[in-house]
């Protein structure tokens, strides 16, 4: 399942943030990706009362939002289920921290566009190919050895 | 935006701030230590930083617009 295309991994990772690193091997950088990201999700959803994904009511927002495939269309769906429509004889009233919910979902649907950009083009000379310890190696002039 | 006190937001903010550092600072290393490390101090730049500038603002709007609500 490892060698499967990159295409595949980001597009898991963009239905479930995370999942592509974690069924790619990078079990504990995704693990964390997506506590991340779903906790975001998740805070964002709980704050704006599960209001703050809604194509219909913020439409821009959901083109940041969509960023996390899964739990946005998931949101969406629900809000177009069960959530009334507002008219002029039955108000809605708008929730406290709205403001707040979507801006945490939009911020994990935009991480997440940047984790799907990283499954998809892998640095092909960095250091998970590497596989060296994440800091950048010396230059040559500061002792580092020399990579011809 | 709604009304909310301003700890309140400044709050509410740490955490977007901390996501948004983690992401970046795992992108970066591939030790989990070091980018852990990276994250830590990047959220607390960033928000010694937005609380430096609200400082800023408010001193500003404090001289030259008669003070501000604290709420």
């Amino acid at each position: 399942m490892r060698h499967a295309s990159n295409a595949f991994w980001a597009a898991l990772g963009w239905l479930v943030p995370g999942l592509g690193h974690i069924l790619r091997g990078e079990r504990t950088k995704g693990a964390i990706y997506a506590a991340t990201l779903l906790g975001c999700f998740a805070a964002g959803e709980i704050m704006s009362e599960r209001r703050a994904v809604s194509y219909t009511e913020h439409d821009i927002a959901f083109w940041a939002q969509i960023g996390a495939g899964g739990p946005t269309l998931l949101a969406a769906w629900y809000d177009d289920r069960y959530h009334p429509r507002e008219t002029p004889e039955h108000p809605i009233a708008v929730p406290w921290l709205l403001d707040c919910g979507i801006m945490y979902t939009c911020v994990a649907g935009l991480l997440n566009f940047v984790l799907v950009v990283d499954l998809l083009f892998p640095r092909p000379g960095g250091d998970r190919a590497a596989g060296q310890t994440g800091r950048a190696a010396p230059a040559p002039s500061q002792g580092g050895a020399r990579r011809d | 935006m709604t009304d909310m006190p301003i700890w309140l937001s400044f709050l509410l903010m740490l955490p977007v701030v901390f996501a948004c550092a983690l992401i970046s600072a795992c992108q970066r290393h591939e030790d989990l230590r070091a980018a852990l490390e990276n994250t830590l101090r990047l959220t607390a730049l960033i928000a010694a930083g937005i609380a430096a500038l609200s400082l800023l603002a408010f001193a500003l709007h404090y001289l030259f617009a008669g003070g501000v609500v604290w709420g």
